[in-house]
């Protein structure tokens, strides 16, 4: 009986310890690369912000001059500020418009193949060559839609040189290359939702805002997390909209982040620097990621079964 | 014995053979690396003149363009050095000259001018001092040779002019000729504003060359000190912006118009640039184009920026790469080479090319005394990225944003002194 018993766990640690295996396997390219292109990076950054290093010449050990630089460095509060008033327009536009959007499509009967194509294709073009097209349509005295503008009598809208119309304009841009990518997790996340749950709600009488009130946000709430910790993060790295649309401008009024390291780092060559910018960066989302973990388990449902 | 003595010969001569036929191949196989400004139009020409040089030194040249404006190429240059590719030689303006002096990056060419003092003599005397005096170093060592400059002048859209009814200016014009000019040439067509002059936005080289001509500049000569806040600097800079917003003669400039292209179809009448747009013009069929200086608002000094073919100190091929960056420095190269675009930077060349091109009209200013002092070199400190940066964000802040001028200069100089001291 002993015996017996000794072959069978034998047996289960064999296969335990083939199914880890399997699982590592399955991990490992995930692993490496994270590893090899985010996590030596990170750690790169790091200690690279104890250094002043050209590229050319060897890297020379600066202490902390490089944090208190950034501590004391202006720019880099206005490019701080800037992100977080993307952050405040751009978080909730694709987090929200985003779902309703996917909600209205879901319900949206034979037409939802073509609205889910038009939706998600602008994110299937490349960034560079429509923000160029988008340039040129809101240009100020020769773009398309001024044109319209003045057809029906108003008068030019400076789209990309009035630091307030600008963060508009970028949100509409925003809005249109991107809105797709969260349309499609919400999309998949309504997919998954049980239908007897709404075949009950609609027997006991309950209206479509009812419906979604009570059913389709709660149980769609493990999406919404993920789109907002992917939106958060994404927004706090953005660069492509405003280098390609107005190079951080008018003036620094849309500098973001981003656009600084890119600048420190890769255009004024002071790589030191730039990494005690990016790590920074990293702290601050990393802190905020957390808090948004810690968070969710006062909204978000797992366990609807 | 004489067995003997024959077989030790043959041995010599086969070994001889031998090392000279590794000698050979050896200089047979020397490919050198050439970096250049731009998008690669001018590979083919380029590559068909540097196969005539491998015809007559055997040494073959591989060719790399780097798009991008200067700095951008710097930057590029500047990542390839240090991440351990074989650049040979490099074109390099005078904005990335002091930062690849002071990293080291750059070879002195001055055993090759002591060795070829005929050579040297020819294009030294053909070319501006203060264009040569920008490829020494403190301790006058010399680095390249004038390859090719600019200057900076006001194009004209003539039809824009013959519309209002106006000649082109003289040279010696005033600020107020200069108002009345764009207050005739500010103008409405198919109810789309005509406007007179675009401000050097995005544009430091351009910009500095209208601070010059009011006694001001970026920065002092030795680069320790910025002058950007200086009155002289905030008149200019409160005329561009009194272009755009007080007087509406200028349009508002945005990241992704080129005024070069709002002068081609007539949509703004006059724009300040060296002659680089005249590989816009020829690609166009534009013709219409004429240019006069800048006008003089307190006193009439031409700017001047210039390139030359530097030889990189990791090269593995010096004395080749030298050899090289000489060759292409001369007049059968430069002629070849530089038909629209900048101008080549010897003066009697400078003549002949600009007049076969025939346009703009009053091309001569191109070249007026370029062989002479009158040029003063666009600022360019070592710290040149971080500076333009801060200079063309001051530039929008003031022309785009509405900031207030003296206050926006201010801080681009307390920034552009902190630069300047940090890594000076």
């Amino acid at each position: 009986m002993k015996k017996a018993m000794k072959n069978t766990g034998s047996y289960g640690d064999r296969k335990r310890r083939r199914d880890n295996l399997a699982a590592y396997a399955f991990l490992a390219p995930a692993l490496v690369s994270f590893i090899l292109f985010i996590g030596i990076p990170v750690i790169v950054a790091g200690v690279l912000s104890f250094f002043d290093y050209n590229l050319i010449n060897p890297p020379t050990f600066i202490g902390l001059k490089n944090i208190k630089k950034m501590l004391a460095d202006r720019g880099l509060r206005q490019a701080f500020a800037n992100t977080f008033k993307f952050l405040l327009i751009l978080c909730p536009i694709h987090c929200g418009l985003g779902m309703v959007l996917a909600f209205l499509v879901y319900r949206a009967g034979r037409f939802q193949y073509f609205f889910r194509s038009a939706i998600y294709f602008p994110t299937i073009v490349t960034t560079a060559s429509v923000a160029i097209a988008w340039g040129y349509l809101f240009s100020t005295d020769t773009g398309a839609i001024n044109y319209f503008v003045r057809l029906l009598g108003g008068s030019n809208i400076p789209w990309l040189t009035n630091r307030v119309v600008v963060y508009v304009t970028i949100a509409l841009f925003s809005f249109w290359k991107f809105i797709g990518t969260t349309f499609l997790y919400y999309y998949i996340g309504l997919q998954n939702i049980p239908t007897g749950y709404y075949e009950a709600a609609e027997i006991d009488g309950a209206n479509v805002f009812q419906c979604f009130r009570h059913i389709t946000l709660p149980l769609l709430s493990p999406t919404i997390f993920f789109v907002l910790i992917t939106n958060v993060v994404n927004v706090f790295q953005i660069f492509d909209e405003p280098y390609l649309l107005t190079n951080g401008g008018p003036g620094s009024a849309t500098k973001t982040i981003a656009l600084e390291i890119y600048q420190t780092a890769f255009q004024d060559m002071n790589i030191g620097y730039g990494g005690t910018i990016s790590f920074a960066l990293f702290l601050i989302i990393l802190v905020i990621t957390v808090l948004q973990y810690v968070g969710q388990n006062k909204w978000v449902v797992y366990d609807y079964e | 014995m004489k067995k003997r003595t024959m077989a030790l010969w043959m041995s010599v001569c086969m070994a001889a053979g031998l090392f000279g036929g590794v000698t050979a191949s050896a200089a047979e196989d020397i490919t050198l690396t050439l970096a250049m400004c731009g998008d690669g139009t001018t590979k083919e020409s380029l590559d068909q003149l540097l196969a005539q040089y491998t015809e007559e030194t055997g040494v073959k040249v591989e060719t790399i363009f780097i798009a991008g404006n200067w700095g951008e190429y710097c930057t590029k240059l500047q990542t390839m050095v240090g991440g351990g590719d074989e650049v040979d030689c490099a074109i390099l303006a005078i904005e990335g000259v002091e930062k690849f002096l002071k990293m080291g990056i750059a070879e002195p060419i001055d055993d090759w001018i002591a060795a070829n003092p005929d050579i040297s003599k020819a294009i030294l005397d053909d070319t501006s001092p203060s264009f040569q005096e920008v490829f020494r170093d403190n301790d006058g060592n010399t680095y390249a040779f004038p390859f090719s400059f600019n200057n900076v002048v006001m194009h004209f859209n003539t039809d824009r002019l013959a519309e209002a009814g106006l000649e082109l200016p003289g040279e010696n014009w005033t600020k107020e000729e200069f108002l009345d000019y764009c207050e005739k040439l500010t103008t409405e067509k198919d109810g789309v504003k005509q406007y007179a002059v675009a401000v050097p936005y995005g544009e430091y080289f351009c910009a500095e060359a209208w601070l010059y001509n009011n006694g001001a500049s970026y920065m002092n000569d030795d680069f320790t000190e910025s002058t950007i806040n200086s009155p002289e600097s905030v008149e200019v800079f409160q005329l561009w912006q009194d272009l755009i917003y007080k007087y509406g003669y200028a349009p508002i400039p945005e990241e992704n118009v080129s005024p070069i292209a709002q002068i081609i179809n007539g949509q703004v009448a006059m724009a300040a640039y060296g002659r680089w747009p005249t590989a816009n013009y020829v690609q166009d069929d534009f013709d219409a184009v004429a240019i006069q200086f800048l006008p003089t608002l307190s006193v009439n000094q031409q700017i001047g920026g210039v390139d030359g073919i530097f030889t990189l100190k990791n090269s593995k091929h010096i004395e080749e790469a030298k050899e090289l960056a000489a060759w292409m420095s001369q007049a059968d190269f430069e002629g070849q080479y530089l038909s629209v675009g900048n101008i080549p930077a010897l003066h009697s060349l400078a003549e002949t090319k600009i007049s076969e091109l025939g346009i703009p009209n009053n091309y001569e200013l191109f070249y007026l005394d370029s062989n002479t002092d009158i040029y003063k070199p666009v600022s360019a400190p070592p710290q040149f990225t971080e500076c333009s940066n801060i200079v063309l964000t001051a530039i929008s802040e003031i022309c785009v944003n509405q900031g207030d001028v003296q206050e926006t200069l201010d801080a681009a100089a307390e920034e552009m002194n902190a630069v300047l001291a940090e890594n000076g």
